[in-house]
C-alpha cells in the first residue's frame, strides 16, 4: 500500500435484526484504502458488498469494530456530522441513478453545491464543468425522463464529482446498462480517477466492471476472502 | 434560503397536483375573508344606521322603561328631569315618547307603538319636520315605507288612531299620513307611528312627559347624573353584536368545511409525496442533507401551499372583492326584518387585520398540517429510504 489511508476499517461487523435472530452481514473485516485507489468491493448477492459501501458512506454505523474515513470514525459521529462529511467529502453512485426528477440535469448536479452552500456564480461554473467533462452540455435543460440509462447515470457521476470529493462509492454503477454504456461509464470514472485523484470504491458482481479495478476485494458471506491488487 | 429553493422547485417540478391544492387553498382563503368581511359589514352598518336614526351616542331611560319588558311599557314615561334642560335647549340631546296605541286602517286593528317626536330635533337623522303641517284638523302622523306598505296606506290616507291617556281613559282620532319616510331601519319602521311629541303629550295628558332621552351621535362633553338610566351606544348595540357573532358562527361552519377539505388535500398530498418519494429522500441524505433539513424541506414545501394560496387569492380574489366592497350586496326586501337593523345594501368591511389575520392562520395551519406526516421522518434511516423503505 503505497498511498494515504482514507479508509481503515478494523474488526468491523454489522449485523440486522431478522425476524427474533441477528443476521450477520459483515464479519470481522479489516481493510485499508489508500488515496488515489479505484478499488472494487466483488462477490455474489449478499455477500455485504453494499453494507460495507453503506457504512463506508456514513449511510450507516457499525454494529462493532471501527471504521475510519478521512480520519472521521464513522461509529462516534452524529448523524449530522455524517451528513457533513457526505456533504464535503463523498460522492454516491447508485444503481438506479438515483436522480432527482422534477429537476433538470442542471438542476440534479447542482444539488450538492447548494448544500455546500457555494455562491450562484461559482455554482454555475463548477456544474457547467462537470457537464462539459462528462460530455452533458446539451442535455443541462432536460429532465432525467428524457435521458438514457447511460446518459442519466453520467449526470449521477458529474453529481458526485461536481464538488470535487476524496472518496466516490458506486454500488453497482453499470448493473442497469448495456456493455457499451458500460464501457464508457467506466472509462469515464478511469479518467477521474487519473486526473483528479478521486478515490473510487464499487461494489459489484459484474465480471466485466472488475477489468477494470486496479485492486479486487472478494466478500463472501460478509468476510473478506481476497484482498488482490493488479 | 437553499430549502426554500429546493421546495419551490420540488412544488414547481409536481406540477397540476401542487396548482389543485393551491387553488382550493385560495378558494378557502377567499371564503373566509368573503364571509368574515360581510358579517364584520354587517355589524358596522348596523351599528352606525342604529346610532344615525335611533339610538344617538346613548340614551337615557326614565326609570320604569324596560325594552325587553311589554308590560312595563303603559307606564314607561315620566317628567323629563330639570338636570337635562340645558342639553335639550342646546339640541344635542332630544326627548322621546313611546306609547302604545291601535290604528284602524281599512277598519282593521292594529296594534302600534306611536313615537312622540320632536320635529325641529336634529339628534335623530328622521325627516321629523314633516310633522309639521296643516292636516285638516286630523292628527299628523308620519309612517315608515314598511309600515306603511304593510297596512297598505300612502300619503294623505285618514284613518282612526286610538289610545288610552294618562288617566286611564280610551280616546280616539282620526289621523292623517302627512309623510312616509324610507329608513334603512326597520326596528323603528315596522309598528312604529310618529307623532309630534307636544301633540302627544297633549292628548295623553301627560304634559312635558317621556319615555328616553337620546343624545347626539356627536356629543362628547360631560352627561349630567340623574334617576334616569344612562344607556351607553356599546350598552344599546350588544344586540346587534351578538346577533351578527351568532350568524358568525354559523358561517363559519362553512368556511370550516371548507378549510378542512383544503387541508385534508394538503395532508393527502403530503402523505402521498413521502410515501412516493423515499427514494429521493434517501439521496438527498447520502448527498449530505440532515434529517432535520429534510424536514424542514418537506413542510416548507406543504406550507408553501399557503402562500401560494394567498398569491392567487390577491391575484383573482381581490378585484372581486374589491368590486364587491364598492357595489355592495343588495339584500332582498325578504330579508328586511331579518331581526337585527339591515341596510337595503350590504357594503363588506375588508379591513387589513381581516385579510393579514386570515393568512397568518391559514399559513399557520397549513404548516402544521404538512408537518404532521413528516414527523416521522424524524427516525427515517438513509439505508431504508434508499430501498425504498420507511424506518
Amino acid at each position: 500500500m503505497t498511498a494515504a489511508k482514507l479508509i481503515h476499517t478494523h474488526d468491523l461487523v454489522k449485523t440486522y435484526p431478522v425476524a427474533d435472530r441477528e443476521f450477520i452481514a459483515l464479519k470481522n473485516v479489516n481493510i485499508d484504502i489508500g488515496k488515489g485507489e479505484f478499488a472494487g468491493l466483488v462477490g455474489p448477492s449478499g455477500s455485504g458488498k453494499t453494507t460495507l459501501l453503506n457504512v463506508i458512506g456514513s449511510l450507516d454505523i457499525p454494529t462493532s469494530g471501527s471504521v475510519s474515513v478521512l480520519d472521521h470514525n464513522i461509529g462516534a459521529l452524529s448523524h449530522k456530522q455524517a451528513a457533513k462529511l457526505r456533504n464535503h467529502h463523498i460522492g454516491f453512485i447508485f444503481q438506479t441513478y438515483n436522480l432527482l426528477p422534477v429537476y433538470t440535469v442542471f438542476e440534479n448536479v447542482e444539488f450538492p453545491l447548494l448544500l455546500l452552500g457555494k455562491g450562484t456564480e461559482e455554482r454555475k461554473k463548477m456544474v457547467m464543468d462537470a457537464l462539459d467533462w462528462l460530455g452533458l452540455t446539451e442535455k443541462a435543460e432536460m429532465r432525467p425522463a428524457q435521458l438514457s440509462g447511460g446518459e442519466s447515470q453520467r449526470v449521477a457521476i458529474a453529481r458526485a464529482m461536481v464538488k470535487k470529493p476524496a472518496l466516490i462509492l458506486a454500488d453497482e454503477p453499470t448493473a442497469n446498462l448495456d456493455a457499451k454504456n458500460s464501457h464508457h461509464i467506466l472509462k469515464t470514472m478511469e479518467k477521474l480517477n487519473a486526473e483528479l485523484e478521486t478515490t473510487f470504491l464499487f461494489a459489484t458482481h459484474d465480471e466485466k466492471v472488475m477489468q477494470y479495478m486496479k485492486r479486487i476485494i472478494s466478500l463472501e458471506d460478509g468476510e473478506v476472502v481476497k484482498d488482490e491488487t493488479k | 434560503m437553499v430549502i426554500l429553493k429546493l421546495a419551490y422547485r420540488n412544488l414547481k417540478g409536481a406540477g397540476i397536483r401542487t396548482w389543485l391544492n393551491v387553488f382550493v387553498l385560495s378558494l378557502a382563503f377567499l371564503s373566509i375573508i368573503y364571509l368574515k368581511g360581510m358579517y364584520n359589514g354587517m355589524q358596522d352598518q348596523s351599528i352606525r344606521i342604529s346610532e344615525d336614526t335611533d339610538l344617538g351616542s346613548g340614551q337615557y331611560w326614565c326609570e320604569v322603561y324596560d325594552p325587553y319588558d311589554p308590560l312595563s311599557l303603559p307606564d314607561a314615561h315620566s317628567i323629563i328631569p330639570e338636570v337635562f334642560d340645558p342639553l335639550i335647549n342646546a339640541g344635542v340631546m332630544t326627548p322621546v315618547m313611546l306609547y302604545q296605541g291601535a290604528i284602524y286602517p281599512d277598519n282593521r286593528l292594529k296594534n302600534v307603538m306611536l313615537r312622540g317626536v320632536d320635529p325641529s330635533q336634529g339628534v335623530m337623522n328622521l325627516p321629523t319636520a314633516e310633522l309639521v303641517v296643516e292636516s285638516n284638523g286630523f292628527l299628523p302622523i308620519m309612517l315608515g315605507h314598511r309600515m306603511a306598505k304593510s297596512i297598505n296606506v300612502t300619503v294623505g290616507d285618514v284613518f282612526t288612531l286610538q289610545w288610552r291617556d294618562g288617566n286611564g281613559t280610551y280616546d280616539a282620532r282620526d289621523a292623517q299620513v302627512v309623510y312616509v319616510m324610507s329608513t334603512q331601519n326597520a326596528t323603528i319602521d315596522i309598528g312604529s307611528v310618529y307623532v309630534n311629541l307636544a301633540l302627544l303629550q297633549d292628548i295623553t295628558r301627560l304634559e312635558n312627559e317621556a319615555t328616553m332621552l337620546v343624545v347626539d351621535k356627536y356629543y362628547s362633553g360631560e352627561l349630567p347624573e340623574s334617576t334616569w338610566k344612562y344607556q351607553s351606544l356599546f350598552a344599546l348595540t350588544k344586540s346587534i353584536r351578538e346577533m351578527v357573532e351568532m350568524k358568525s358562527a354559523g358561517g363559519s361552519i362553512m368556511y370550516g368545511v371548507l378549510m378542512a377539505l383544503a387541508l385534508l388535500a394538503v395532508f393527502d398530498t403530503q402523505v402521498l409525496s413521502i410515501w412516493r418519494r423515499r427514494q429521493e429522500m434517501g439521496t438527498l441524505m447520502a448527498l449530505g442533507m440532515t434529517r432535520t433539513t429534510l424536514i424542514k424541506l418537506f413542510t416548507l414545501e406543504g406550507a408553501m401551499y399557503g402562500f401560494f394560496a394567498a398569491v392567487l387569492a390577491t391575484l383573482y380574489g381581490g378585484p372581486l372583492l374589491y368590486l364587491n366592497s364598492i357595489k355592495g350586496l343588495t339584500i332582498p326586501m325578504d330579508m328586511d326584518n331579518f331581526g337585527i337593523v339591515l341596510p337595503q345594501t350590504l357594503f363588506p368591511a375588508y379591513s387589513v387585520g381581516l385579510i393579514v389575520g386570515t393568512i397568518i392562520i391559514v399559513l399557520i395551519t397549513v404548516t402544521i398540517t404538512s408537518f404532521i406526516p413528516v414527523r416521522k421522518l424524524a427516525k427515517l434511516k438513509p439505508t431504508d429510504a434508499l430501498r425504498g423503505k420507511m424506518s
